[in-house]
């Protein structure tokens, strides 16, 4: 292979998402020490193979969603850009990638004499998962699919009696059918004159963008015209969601107008609810199985939680920064708009709308979500007799998303944070690293490290007087400003 | 004198006085003293990069210079009141406000702000350029997307209506119908319109004042009618005839045959330099496309 052919080989298998294929070994690794290194043994009646199963399952689920999306996305440019053979190669890689998931899963478990028929059977159903959640992605049964995919397998794996190994098998055979027909159908988009919109819709949900159009329901696919009225009306019921652009009932004051363009507060309050009380439903299911104590004692350290609070939403709060850094910083955007637009008062006015709009109300709507959150782990923890140290460190990641939150916006404001400031990339890396850590340190389930959490400790306030130190030199230089709107 | 000029400025619908600006170390506005007289059609040109973007945002309060003041109807850009706010309009470069919004909707929620708003208007010229109102502004082209930013502009029947290369993403025909527009707001309402346009021949048609930016400097800035009289290119056989800088001289460009061409700006009542009248010079009048490239080459 020449030099040139290796750089498109391997231009291609970033492209097509190859990177995180290769992270789930790793992320193996990670999971069998915690489970190998468990302090207490006992307090499990799970064997390791089943909690390390069941560990894996929604991590490989997770990581086919974006690989499917960076396929989906690969596709979709090759239709714009007319280049042929594409689909050929994507088959290939996309087979190649599914055996060397089932390969890398699966070698230590045949290594260790384990299940592997078993591993292979869930194996195979979480990369279905991923596929079709990657396939209803920017729809609303993206992350129901998700997680319903994630929670038929732990349950299977860890032996419940309401979702025994069969439906599984089931499941597996279903779900190939499934992923075919949806790609039937978004072919026919593709086909039809519809294709630009899909096209847009699979870029912007690769990029996570939060756009206000992915919260007013235009942009977003679903199943039929008739299930998108039950939840668009179901929303407007449970969350009063609604711009009142189409009812012609616009708030023009002010913070009215601010909110309109900086869009809701949420991108997916379904989501976010699924994701912060999907325990729920699953506790209620097990309600008949012997351990649901122990159920719930291995459910509170699992990585989920750490994942579900710190991925989703520093993602989410990051993106709702990156959309203020937008609005202020394209002079071509609203910002002009608004500078100019009559009937929203002076600077100072405008100065007071954009602050609450902007910082106040987001953090108080997020600080009530994530204390909601907590609460209910809280629930669960006291269920499971936790010690109160485990439920402090809960408090660490919410704690630490507003700081982030309320940080990036102000260097947003103050005019030192851009939408691709490097700054608010890494500090996401700051508050997501030391969250997993934390929730594994926190539970005490690692052994081989007694004074981790100690160390931890003073990462962590480190880390939070960096911030603090960040937060106030900004707010300094936010409040020297006095025409907000003015670069 | 000077409280004569201050009235003046204040009387007219935008003027600055000595903008500065830069980016970092990069010097993009040098003191440029600009007057836009009402009812007036001011063409402004520039290559690319020159600030052209840069000096109407500084002009509308957008941006805040590094110095100098500007005003719009003797307001402070950088304060602008509402009653100012209701006559203005302006139309960026690529528009690309709420793209979110259905065309509808943003031209319903926009045009509650403004006092004046002309529904009729926006509709006749939806109709006029097949533009659904159900259509959302993500998906269209950039043509058209500048179409319903300059329906949109129009339709609050400004009295200062600011362009940034409105024409940019048009196609003749659209081209020329947002000239006729312009011209006939101009005829009917005595709005005043300051653009910036690459393409002369458009600031030819409709153009009653015209000023050229280049190097952070207004190298130009004259009435459109006092053009051919104002400026002159002067034609050398050889730069040993000339000093070095003279008296109105603009630009000067050698030529690879040894020859020297020289843009002189006239000031009213005086004569063209004796220099032009030696043997072997000439000394033509310039089209606006001629003075454009002289100048920037």
């Amino acid at each position: 292979m020449s030099s040139r052919e290796r750089v498109r080989v391997w231009l291609w298998l970033r492209e097509a998402g190859a990177g995180w294929i290769a992270i789930l070994p790793v992320l193996e690794i990670v999971q069998l020490a915690l489970w190998g290194g468990l302090r207490d043994r006992g307090r499990y009646v799970y064997s390791p193979n089943a909690m390390l199963l069941a560990g894996m399952v929604p991590m490989v689920a997770g990581m086919w969603m974006t690989v499917g999306q960076y396929q989906a996305r690969l596709l979709l440019s090759a239709v714009e850009l007319r280049v042929p053979g594409v689909l050929r190669m994507l088959c290939l890689t996309l087979s190649g990638f599914a055996a060397w998931t089932i390969l890398e899963l699966l070698a230590p478990i045949v290594v260790l004499h384990g299940p592997y028929l078993q591993w292979l059977l869930f194996v195979f159903c979480a990369i279905c998962t991923g596929v079709l959640a990657a396939l209803f992605r920017g729809t609303y049964f993206d992350i129901p699919i998700l997680l319903a995919g994630g929670a038929v397998d732990i349950h299977a794996a860890m032996g419940s009696s309401i979702v025994s190994p069969k439906w599984v098998e089931l499941l597996t055979v279903a779900m190939p059918f499934l992923i075919a027909w949806r790609l039937r159908v978004l072919i026919r988009a593709l086909r039809s004159a519809a294709h630009d919109d899909l096209f847009l819709r699979s870029l912007a949900a690769v990029e996570g963008c939060n756009t206000p159009a992915r919260w007013s329901g235009g942009s977003r696919a679903t199943a039929s015209s008739g299930a998108r009225q039950v939840l668009t009306a179901w929303r407007r019921a449970v969350f009063g969601e609604n711009t009142g652009l189409r009812q012609g009932t616009v708030d023009r004051s002010p913070t009215g107008v601010w909110r309109v363009s900086l869009g809701p507060l949420y991108e997916r309050r379904v989501s976010w609810i699924l994701s912060g009380f999907a325990p729920v439903p699953i506790l209620i299911l097990l309600g008949s199985h012997a351990s649901t104590v122990m159920f719930v004692q291995f459910f509170s350290c699992f990585v989920l939680v750490g994942s579900a609070l710190a991925c989703f939403g520093v993602i989410f709060l990051v993106n709702r920064v990156r959309r203020l850094a937008d609005l202020l910083g394209n002079p071509s955007g609203e910002i002009a708009d608004l500078a100019l637009l009559p009937g929203l008062g002076g600077r100072w006015l405008q100065r007071r709308a954009l602050l609450r709009e902007a910082l106040l109300r987001p953090l108080a709507y997020y600080g009530l979500c994530l204390g909601g959150m907590v609460g209910s782990w809280w629930a669960l923890l006291r269920l499971s007799q936790a010690s109160i140290e485990t439920i402090l460190f809960l408090a660490v990641p919410p704690s630490a998303m507003l700081m982030l939150f309320a940080m990036m916006n102000v260097g947003v404001l103050s005019g030192r944070l851009g939408r691709d400031s490097t700054w608010i990339y890494d500090s996401v890396c700051f508050v997501i690293f030391p969250v997993f850590l934390f929730m594994d340190a926190g539970l005490g389930s690692l052994n081989w490290t007694p004074s981790l959490s100690g160390w931890l400790s003073i990462a962590w306030v480190t880390v939070l007087g960096a911030m603090t130190a960040c937060l106030i030199r900004w707010g300094i230089q936010l409040s020297r400003r006095r025409n907000l709107l003015c670069r | 004198m000077v409280i004569d000029q201050r009235t003046s400025r204040e009387q007219d619908p935008l003027s600055c006085l000595e903008l500065r600006h830069g980016f970092g170390d990069r010097k993009i506005l040098e003191g440029i003293t600009l007057r836009i007289p009402r009812g007036a059609v001011f063409g402004l040109i520039g290559s690319n990069g020159a600030g052209k973007s840069t000096l109407i945002r500084i002009l509308l309060g957008l941006i805040r210079p590094d110095g100098g003041e500007s005003r719009v109807f003797g307001c402070d850009s950088l304060e602008l009141d509402d009653s100012v706010k209701q006559r203005l309009a302006y139309v960026p470069q690529q528009p690309e406000a709420f793209q979110w919004m259905k065309v509808g909707e943003m031209l319903d929620f926009i045009g509650g702000f403004y006092p004046a708003w002309d529904a009729g208007y926006v509709d006749k010229m939806l109709a006029r350029l097949a533009i659904s109102r159900g259509a959302k502004l993500s998906q269209l082209s950039p043509g058209e997307r500048q179409n319903v930013a300059l329906i949109r502009a129009l339709a609050t029947q400004p009295a200062l209506l600011v362009l940034d290369e409105p024409a940019a993403a048009l196609d003749p025909a659209a081209r020329r119908e947002l000239l006729r527009e312009i011209a006939g707001r101009v005829g009917e309402s005595g709005t005043t319109v300051f653009f910036s346009t690459h393409i002369v021949t458009d600031l030819e048609r409709v153009a009653s004042h015209v000023a050229l930016l280049h190097g952070g400097r207004l190298m130009i800035n004259a009435p459109m009618d006092d053009l051919k009289e104002t400026y002159a290119r002067l034609t050398l056989a050889s730069e040993a005839d000339i000093p070095a800088h003279l008296a109105g001289e603009l630009s000067r460009r050698r030529h690879p045959d040894g020859s020297v061409s020289l843009v002189i700006e006239r000031r009213p009542g005086e004569q063209w330099p004796v220099i032009g009248a030696s043997a072997g010079s000439t000394l033509e009048s310039l089209s606006l496309e001629d003075l454009f490239v002289e100048v920037i080459q």
